[in-house]
């Protein structure tokens, strides 16, 4: 492995680590303020993909505005989801996980049925391709997502640590009866939490459909590997969301190349087993029940 | 209805031969769904008494799948006899149900959760990493087993195979939730300090529940690489043991009948949709989303939901009499 390989790996996977964040960061969100685990998740990014798809190819929106119309449609469908399934059930754990089961079923049911099980590839752009000196290429695409991350995780925390919805979001995260008592309304927050989470998710397909190709079922791998992603980071931790998902695209495209795709996973998940059982909260987070 | 324990005894011994004589009175068809549905209750009940201790599980599959690898290797690879390798995959995973409970059951709620869904993963790229030995993705071919001289060449001999390693599960759990162990169990999962506080040992009684049910889960991956006659890394799957927890969670949680209502409802709809995978976890997800919301307690709590929602129904009735009643003595003070 010489150095104009990792050179390449590495640009690889630090455009595969910005799609991780933008998915792992909606799904800790969610988890941090309503303790959901949200299995549809990697349904929501699949729409947001699809969405992308017919606003770009077909109507021929350009980019930019495909984004924007994206991130608000799909935050719409999140907090309809929300509010329709999720909130009759807070406070019963376990009705709650097999509703967000449900929910992926069905919505990757009905995708099937809807789009069909064909490959579509996003048309971006900005395809071209970028040469470095030394032989390393990449596209503006990627560099493009690199960007849109960038801008969308230093905007998340300026509205969570410095506005008032943030600082409502981080009382309910801390303690929701107590918070709810200062007069924070808790049913408007879950929402919030889930139009941020979903309009996130949905971003992160738009973009990663242009790499990828859009399909009903590519929203199940990445929900693992999120999962995966959010437990050695901590579950709720936003820092720890980030940084988990630059470690994991590192570590799979790495050892991806060095021993093969199958074994560099077995390989990942039994790191993740073994975080687990030595720090059970993840590097950066703290106990949850 | 109270039935004293001889009537009992009676009524039970007429189902048990009922079922198995079903080969005689079903066509292939009816026999190769009554199958499924045994199998799928066996899943179902063998899940529930892992989920017992409290937490969801979907790890279940990642057991079948060492059971269906092992016995189906053993037995091809090796020439072992069927018995010896399905004892094998039985030990096999009893063994690394005690050594790994011992390291995941100390995690809790969602943690114990994601963990499951990643041992399923660990086992499907095993398998698929392992090619020379299982495969790889092409799978392995598997020839109808023969156990104790008898040569299980027909679907009646299978049929019968799943049957009496349903009855055998159905009776132990059935006796080990009434026992002493079922009901500490129980309490583990109502209140986990308060029960290592009164000097229960937690770990152990979570360790041995997932052990038993893991083992259980063996035996059925073994029976179904067995009856498929192949097995490749697509059946060791997250959606198969969501599956699994859709039946128990259909049925009911909260008697062992429960995964067997959910097993049977369950596989009886999925039949027609067949080959249209999509409208299949459509169906699934619909109906499982129409439960959680309608039904908390399962298909179970249906008998007993009826007064209630009758109950419902002619509140309804006589509240909009009401308001009906007042609407018109309204009306009629306006006209005048």
């Amino acid at each position: 492995m010489d150095i104009q390989q990792v050179v390449q790996i590495a640009l690889s996977a630090i455009t595969l680590g910005a799609i991780y964040c933008l998915f792992a960061l909606g799904l800790t969100l969610i988890f941090g303020i309503m303790h959901i685990i949200q299995f549809a998740h990697g349904e929501v990014y699949m729409f947001g993909a699809f969405a992308g798809y017919y606003l770009i190819n077909i109507i021929g929106i350009n980019l930019g505005f495909s984004l924007l119309i994206v991130m608000l449609v799909i935050a719409l469908f999140g907090m309809a989801i929300q509010k329709l399934f999720f909130s009759p059930l807070i406070g019963k754990p376990v009705a709650t996980l097999a509703m967000s089961f449900g929910l992926l079923l069905a919505l990757q049911g009905a995708a099937l049925a809807i789009f069909g099980g064909k490959e579509k590839m996003i048309q971006t752009p900005l395809n071209n391709i970028v040469r470095f000196p030394g032989g390393v290429t990449t596209t503006y695409h990627n560099a493009f997502i690199v960007g849109v991350t960038g801008v969308l995780v230093v905007g998340l925390y300026y509205f969570i640590y410095k506005t008032k919805y943030g600082r409502a979001m981080r009382a309910i995260e801390q303690d929701m009866d107590t918070a709810a008592l200062m007069g924070i309304a808790a049913s408007h927050i879950n929402l919030l939490a889930f139009a941020i989470g979903c309009g996130l998710a949905g971003i992160a397909g738009l973009l990663v459909g242009a790499v990828f190709p859009v399909e009903p079922i590519m929203g199940g791998g990445i929900l693992l590997k999120a999962f995966a992603i959010i437990i050695v980071g901590g579950i709720g931790s936003l820092f720890g969301a980030i940084v988990a998902s630059f470690i994991w695209s590192f570590a799979e495209l790495f050892a991806g190349f060095a021993i093969g795709g199958d074994l560099a996973f077995v390989v990942c998940y039994a790191a993740v087993f073994l975080i687990l059982v030595f720090k059970p909260t993840g590097l950066f987070g703290h106990a949850v029940q | 209805m109270q039935f004293n324990r001889g009537k009992k005894i009676v009524i039970s011994v007429c189902v048990v031969f009922l079922f198995l004589l079903a080969p005689v009175y079903l066509g292939a068809y009816n026999l190769h769904l009554l199958t499924f549905i045994v199998f799928n209750s066996v899943l179902g009940i063998s899940l529930r008494f892992i989920m017992l201790c409290g937490s969801l599980y979907l790890g279940h599959t990642a057991f079948m799948g060492i059971g269906g690898y092992i016995t189906a290797l053993l037995v091809v690879k090796l020439d072992s006899p069927f018995e010896l390798a399905l004892l094998a995959s039985a030990a096999a995973a009893m063994v690394l149900a005690i050594i790994l409970g011992l390291i995941v059951l100390r995690l809790r709620g969602v943690y114990f959760i994601i963990v499951s869904i990643a041992l399923v993963e660990i086992i499907r790229l095993f398998v698929t990493w392992w090619s020379p030995v299982t495969g790889g993705t092409a799978g392995v071919y598997v020839p109808k087993p023969t156990i104790f001289g008898i040569h299980l060449s027909t679907p009646a001999h299978l049929y019968l195979f799943v049957c009496i390693l349903g009855l055998i599960t159905f009776f132990v759990l059935y006796k080990l939730e009434e026992s002493r162990f079922g009901v500490t169990l129980k309490g583990i999962a109502q209140a986990e300090e308060l029960a290592a506080a009164v000097g229960v040992n937690v770990t152990n009684y979570k360790v041995a529940a997932f052990s038993i049910g893991s083992l259980i889960a063996a035996l059925c991956g073994a029976f179904f690489a067995f009856y498929m006659q192949f097995i490749a890394p697509q059946y060791v799957s997250f959606l198969t043991a969501v599956y699994i927890l859709i039946y128990c969670i259909v049925g009911g949680l909260s008697s062992i009948w429960g995964p067997i209502v959910g097993a049977a409802a369950m596989t009886l709809l999925s039949e027609p949709l067949r080959g249209m995978t999509y409208y299949e976890m459509l169906s699934y997800g619909v109906i499982l989303i129409a439960i959680v919301l309608l039904l908390p307690n399962g298909l179970i709590s249906l008998p007993s939901m009826i007064p209630e929602l009758f109950k419902k129904m002619s509140d309804f009735m006589d509240r909009s009499k009401t308001l009906f009643s007042i609407a018109r003595s309204r009306t009629e003070k306006a006209k005048k």
